[in-house]
């Protein structure tokens, strides 16, 4: 039934072999939250992490159609994947596509193997979903650079062992010029991270603070000030993929085993249903396109929007259930809840992606 | 990415140089009573439209010959509805791959499936069984739905039960689901059209309506939801070509259910961008949305409707909800 190739089939097996071998359980938004970095090893050691990327750099030479069906699974399964999340999905794919050789080979081979873990220094405090407003400044250090200026709601950060950084290299009259791509050592002298607690009171998020920062001229990420088109580039692997819309997968997997759903709650499932099967159709095609060499950023920014509207139907679907469920799917039901502000502001918050698709539209 | 491919952009064209100088009726009218209806069957049957499914084989489902068909089936559909125009296509086609004996070529059919629509006008009743009868003549219509097409109340006296599938031929029912979700999609294309052409043109407080960040951000909705009932029908039309029933009826009740939510969201939204002017007659929004109310509401008496195509398992659920094979 499935468009899918063997690859594809045999790399879902793979995925749920090793899910049903490893001691963990399973929580919603996992990709974001369910941090295990011996799990995400483990994906590595088992040739699950960096499918797309060249056997040279640790990959297999897969597709984005190989990827998509691997984090189907893992988000289905709702496995800890963050530890890795970021250096695989987008980091790892940006370097393979505007980084240096040099680049390439100091640090995709550890990211397929889960060694390094990268936060996305791209959001400030003055320019949330405007990315193109970025105030942190990059000047020149004879061959190196010196960063200064401050990130916010970086997840991760504190865990990190690099930060992706998104900086202004010059002062041109068009905003999205002038932008630079960085990577930074977090063990870099002048970085002070603090932490931002979510509405739960766990520790995801963090402010960095980046005062004089020196990064080396080597670490620079494609060309100097075409960090914009760049970034865009990226957005569609952060926007376009499967955790858009199976963040809250694991309660519902969890309400159908414990056989919870009452009459409405079946009926409601068809509308549910229909959903996530678009849904999946939607980030299949966006692999495709990835693969063809396309971006496919209005595309990707419709999975996004349509995604957290169906995750946000997920709990509201699961919420009068909820008197009937034991204390384990209650945590999930909790976690999804607390993580809906969340889901629908990261990447792009509504709004922007609905400009971002009527522009694309016309 | 599109769903839509060169053969539907083709036969969209074909259709729409067909349909240009077809006059609309008044608003409100019984179609069937009005002096262009007779004319616009006429010129439907000399193109061969309605007889596209008539040696379809579609219980075949891999062959190419039974996809072309369906194809053709679907984008003659599709377009008319996109155009706005109401006509009895996709009932006679359905009636007609249903009948057990060869109908006259003019023949307004109608199908169990059709459940009344366009009955008070046909020609032939063809009942689930294949046989095909003569209506007894100068029969009235019960009702004219919101599209304009005469109904009769076929359940009054609870003969069916508004279920699909039950004792019809092998797929009857399904090519009659797929090719309403078909008209639904259709219809909700033109009106998402008609609405953006408006914002795009309309110049309000100093601009066009489309710059004002509002009326984008809901252009932006309406994109949304039409890729989404697009993609939901077209999953359908793929399934039909599997082996798989169940499979396929699933992906039937799921689109239906988004055809639902898509048409009531893009009739509302389509009207509200377009103001007072797309609620007159003069608009020819209403053309699109009168159908979409209409086939959204058409046939679907129970609530429990199509829950025993839904999985019963997790696992099952995943795999139903998997992209499918053939291409649409």
């Amino acid at each position: 039934m499935s468009e899918l190739t063997d690859t594809c089939q045999d790399l879902r097996r793979r995925v749920r072999d090793l899910v049903a071998e490893w001691d963990f359980t399973p929580r919603c938004d996992s990709w974001a939250s369910g941090y295990d970095p011996d799990f995400s090893q483990e994906l590595g050691r088992r040739g699950l992490l960096a499918v797309t990327w060249p056997k040279e750099f640790g990959g297999a030479e897969g597709t984005n159609v190989d990827r998509f069906a691997v984090s189907e699974e893992l988000l289905r399964a709702g496995a800890p994947v963050a530890a890795h999340w970021v250096g695989e999905r987008q980091i790892g794919p940006s370097l393979l596509r505007h980084g240096t050789r040099e680049l390439q080979e100091e640090f995709c081979p550890p990211l397929a193997r889960a060694e390094y873990r990268f936060a996305l220094g791209m959001s400030e405090p003055d320019a949330g979903s405007d990315l193109a407003a970025v105030r942190t400044k990059a000047v020149r250090d004879g061959d190196s650079w010196r960063v200064t200026g401050r990130k916010i709601w970086t997840s991760g950060a504190h865990r990190a062992t690099h930060l992706y950084l998104l900086a202004r290299t010059s002062q041109e009259e068009d905003k999205h010029a002038g932008l630079t791509e960085f990577i930074v050592s977090m063990d870099s002298p002048g970085i002070t991270v603090s932490p931002i607690l979510d509405l739960r009171g766990e520790h995801h998020f963090n402010e960095v603070v980046l005062e004089d920062v020196h990064v080396p001229g080597r670490w620079v990420i494609g060309d100097i000030g075409a960090g914009w088109p760049q970034v865009v580039g990226q957005l569609s692997f952060e926007r376009g993929g499967p955790e858009r819309f199976l963040s809250t997968y694991p309660l519902l997997t969890a309400v159908l085993r414990a056989n919870l759903a009452d009459d409405t709650a079946r009926r409601e499932l068809r509308a549910l249903a229909g959903r996530l099967q678009v849904l999946r159709r939607w980030t299949l095609e966006n692999a495709r396109a990835m693969d063809a060499g396309h971006t496919p950023s209005t595309h990707a920014a419709m999975s996004k929007y349509l995604g957290n509207k169906f995750e946000r139907d997920v709990i509201a679907w699961a919420r009068p259930l909820m008197p009937r469920a034991d204390r384990s799917i209650r945590a999930l039901y909790d976690q999804a809840v607390a993580a809906s502000p969340a889901s629908g502001i990261r990447g792009g918050a509504a709004q922007v992606m609905l400009s971002v698709i009527a522009k694309g539209k016309k | 990415m599109s769903t839509t491919d060169e053969f539907d952009l083709a036969l969209d064209e074909a259709v729409r140089e067909v349909v240009t100088d077809w006059p609309r009726p008044r608003a409100g009218e019984d179609l069937t009573r009005t002096d262009a209806f007779r004319a616009q069957w006429h010129t439907a049957v000399e193109l061969g439209w309605t007889g596209i499914l008539d040696d379809a084989d579609l219980t075949a489902p891999g062959s190419p010959e039974s996809r072309e068909l369906l194809d053709a089936a679907c984008g003659a559909v599709t377009a008319l509805a996109r155009a706005g125009f109401a006509l009895p296509l996709r009932q006679t086609l359905v009636a007609r791959y249903a009948a057990a004996e060869a109908l006259p070529a003019d023949a307004i059919a109608v199908h169990p499936t059709a459940y009344g629509v366009w009955e008070p006008a046909a020609t032939a009743l063809v009942a689930a069984d294949g046989t095909v009868s003569t209506p007894p003549g100068g029969g009235t219509a019960d009702k004219v739905d919101l599209a304009g097409r005469p109904y009769t109340l076929v359940y009054k006296t609870g003969e069916r039960g508004g279920e699909a599938g039950e004792a019809l031929p092998p797929r009857v029912a399904d090519v009659a689901e797929l090719l309403l979700l078909q008209e639904i999609l259709g219809a909700a294309e033109g009106a998402v059209a008609e609405a953006r052409r408006y914002v795009t043109e309309r110049v309000q407080f100093g601009r066009p309506l489309i710059k004002i960040p509002a009326v984008r951000t809901v252009a932006g909705e309406l994109a949304v939801s039409l890729r989404q009932l697009e993609t939901a029908v077209h999953e359908a039309r793929r399934r039909f070509r599997a082996e798989d029933e169940r499979s396929l009826h699933f992906a039937l009740i799921t689109a239906r259910e988004v055809a639902s939510a898509v048409s009531t969201e893009v009739t509302r939204t389509a009207h509200q961008l377009h103001g007072a002017m797309g609620i007159t007659e003069e608009a020819s929004l209403h053309w699109r949305t009168k159908l979409l109310w209409a086939d959204r509401d058409e046939g679907l008496f129970s609530r429990d409707w199509g829950l025993d195509a839904l999985p019963a398992d997790e696992v099952e659920l995943w795999t139903m909800t998997a992209p499918a094979t053939a291409r649409a």
